[in-house]
């Protein structure tokens, strides 16, 4: 369920909530509502009802049946308590009327005893009482008390408590109403369904609108952007980024989403350029390998190569002077002679081809090249507890160099120096490296507080083969020799000093540069 | 040969050492052996006129390190560097620092003699020269000040009238100091003689 539909349920659900308790508690207050308005037309009808019986009881003569006065309630009251339509109103007897009623030889009117129980409650509790009678039906009695309302008058003792024998306070009867509460319920549920109807119309119409509203301002950019995000997160760098000139939360969001796209472009850059980088290197150190073994093939091969070339050339020119000597033996001695020599051509050539052409110098900033391959010898340090410093700030020196190469060779002695500390107390490696110019020439040294080296080490640092780690080629420093030697520049190890070991070397600076011109 | 060179051969390598002695003393020219830098620095008898012959490449001080010592102890001896593979890129260096000229392994003899020969020639030159500067500087020594005065300002330009002026003496003084300047020098005329002075400057 994605986010819109997500708000949308919960505004609508919210709404018609509200909605249904809002309608609940109007409902309520109508009902209370048309409760009070059914009891005052009670009790007003029961008033006129109680005003014409007290007449008709006060003023009656002695003959009732020909008294109008009764005569005239009793219609009133034979047709209102028999109507079925909306109003039904009756007498009730209380239990000593009825009584006395029955004890008469003949009744005088009607026994009218408590037609339900609501009549009987209020005779028994002498006290009003009122409520709903079945769906449709409002009911109230009020019952008579002698000596009080309607039963004050002296009058009404005369006949009610000398011939009836009823107490003052007590009931005498009661006056019933039921009035048809349908036409106001009806009005009523009306309202009330109009009013449910408005209310889910409404709701539904705002949850549509809010839906259409966040759909429009948020989910829809927010959606797109996550989905923007999940690109970006593959790989993909090169889509646009919307929304980035609103003013909104949207527009933050995507203007950080800029900024995360801005960094992942730059961690990419940084990252291509190391790989490049490290290609390179490597791709310098397989050559420079291979060219440095072949040299030293050819260089070791020189040797014995010379010794022959020049006895067997001395031979041939002394035999060449003497009368008596044998053409042949001129002859081999000067096929050796030659082949000596061809065998040097041709190693040298391998080698050569091997070695391949010379990189491309170019002029280059030597502060530049430390600074930019000082995070690749501070992980190899940090990696090995060995605190690196860099010592490269003061200088300013372009130099005309290879800079694979040069790079290669500095870490080529950084990596030395790391190793070079491994059986040293944790606490006291340290790794430096710096530059300084000296006599016109870039001078680079590199000091480290490992084991040191013996002098048998340091007389053949630099020969091909030559190593002190167990699992070395000891191409590494011949390899270094090479390269800084090619550019015009030396190798020396410094007298050891203090636990320190430096071995530095240095290069011709760039033509029209004296080191301070810049 | 009262003069004959003394050839210095330095190389780890002693097999090539003798090689090299076997043909360089073929023709008449002594050779002292080294198997090292150090030793060489050591052992070196100040002999002239002598050539170095170094081999560019070797354990301890390398043939470039013993061109910069012998360079900083004004030995001006001309060198020959043995190279072997892939050492030429470090020619230029070593052209700078005073080496007149490289053989590279394996040689060719007659190359290697000549080479030699050159050096040794070039060494003598250089001491017959010296000798020479060393015989003029004796000769001003043994000028007296006034004489010293004279010759300055007739080797800047001056005529005998114009140094007697400048001097505050008498022309005819100056003529007799000048003809002993003259005579002192073995010089002929004033070119001559501004020649010998400009040699040693």
């Amino acid at each position: 369920m994605n986010l819109g539909t997500k708000v949308s349920l919960g505004v609508s659900s919210a709404l018609i909530f509200i909605l249904v308790v809002s309608t609940m508690g109007f409902i309520s207050y109508q009902t209370s509502f048309v409760e009070k308005k059914l009891l005052q037309r009670a009790e007003e009808t029961l008033s006129i009802m109680e005003a014409m019986h007290t007449q008709a009881m006060l003023h009656r003569g002695v003959n009732t049946d020909t008294d109008p006065v009764i005569a005239t309630m009793n219609d009133v009251l034979d047709r209102l308590s028999k109507a079925r339509s909306n109003m039904m109103v009756w007498f009730v007897m209380g239990p000593k009327v009825l009584a006395y009623q029955d004890a008469l030889a003949q009744n005088i009117y009607e026994d009218e005893p408590p037609r339900d129980d609501i009549d009987r409650e209020a005779l028994e509790s002498g006290r009003r009482v009122y409520r709903y009678a079945g769906d449709n039906m409002f009911r109230l009695t009020r019952p008579v008390v002698l000596g009080k309302g309607g039963g004050a008058h002296p009058k009404c003792a005369t006949c009610h408590s000398r011939k009836m024998g009823i107490r003052q306070g007590e009931v005498i009867g009661a006056y019933s109403i039921a009035l048809s509460s349908s036409t106001e319920q009806r009005n009523l549920v009306e309202t009330e369904r109009l009013a449910i109807i408005v209310s889910v119309l409404a709701s539904v119409v705002i949850a549509i609108v809010c839906s259409f509203m966040i759909r429009r301002l948020a989910t829809r950019p927010i959606s797109e952007m996550t989905a923007k995000m999940g690109e970006l997160a593959a790989g993909n760098l090169s889509l646009e980024i919307p929304y980035g000139n609103r003013f909104d939360e949207i527009g933050d969001m995507a203007r950080s989403v800029r900024v995360f796209k801005e960094n992942a472009i730059e961690k990419k850059r940084v990252e291509d350029s190391a790989r490049q980088h490290e290609i390179e290197l490597r791709r310098v150190l397989r050559r420079s390998t291979m060219g440095e073994m072949a040299s030293a093939l050819v260089h070791e091969l020189a040797q014995p190569l010379a010794i022959i070339a020049t006895y067997s050339g001395m031979l041939v020119a002394r035999f060449k002077r003497r009368n008596d000597a044998e053409p042949e033996f001129i002859d081999i001695l000067d096929k050796i002679n030659s082949a000596s020599h061809r065998a040097s051509r041709i190693s040298k050539t391998i080698a050569r081809h091997v070695r391949g052409t010379e990189p491309q110098r170019e002029i280059v900033d030597l502060k530049g090249l430390l600074k930019s391959i000082s995070p690749l010898v501070d992980a190899d340090a940090r990696e090995n507890s060995v605190r690196f410093t860099l010592e490269a700030d003061d200088i300013d020196a372009v130099v005309h160099a290879n800079a694979t190469e040069i790079e290669s060779v500095i870490l080529n002695l950084a990596h030395n120096s790391v190793e070079a500390m491994k059986d040293v107390d944790r606490d006291g490696r340290s790794l430096r490296i710096s530059a300084s110019i000296e006599n016109k020439e870039a001078v680079i040294a590199v000091t480290d507080t490992g084991s040191g080296m013996s002098a048998e080490t340091r007389d053949r640092l630099f020969e091909p083969f030559f190593t002190t780690k167990r699992d070395g080629m000891g191409m590494g420093l011949a390899i270094c020799r090479t390269i800084v030697e090619n550019h015009g520049g030396r190798f020396s190890v410094d007298p050891p000093k203090d636990h320190l070991t430096t071995i530095r070397f240095t290069l011709p600076l760039a033509e029209g540069d004296d080191g301070d011109a810049r | 040969m009262p003069d004959s060179g003394r050839i210095y051969i330095v190389d780890d390598d002693a097999e090539l050492r003798s090689a090299l002695r076997y043909l360089i003393e073929s023709i008449g020219l002594t050779v002292v052996e080294f198997d090292d830098g150090r030793s060489f620095l050591d052992g070196y008898d100040g002999h002239r006129p002598a050539s170095f012959v170094f081999d560019m490449r070797m354990p301890g001080l390398s043939g470039l390190d013993l061109v910069d010592e012998i360079v900083r102890r004004s030995i001006d001896v001309p060198v020959l560097m043995l190279t072997g593979f892939g050492d030429v890129p470090s020619a230029a260096r070593a052209f700078k620092s005073g080496v007149i000229d490289f053989l590279e392994k394996p040689f060719n003899n007659q190359e290697v003699l000549d080479k030699i020969q050159q050096c040794l020639d070039l060494d003598r030159q250089n001491h017959v020269v010296e000798a020479q500067k060393a015989r003029v500087r004796e000769k001003l020594n043994s000028l007296t000040p006034r004489e010293l005065e004279v010759l300055n300002l007739i080797a800047a330009g001056q005529s005998n009238k114009q140094v007697g002026h400048t001097l505050g003496i008498a022309l005819k003084t100056v003529e007799i100091h000048r003809a002993h300047v003259m005579e002192k020098f073995d010089a002929n005329n004033v070119v001559e003689l501004v020649t010998l002075l400009n040699s040693i400057r």
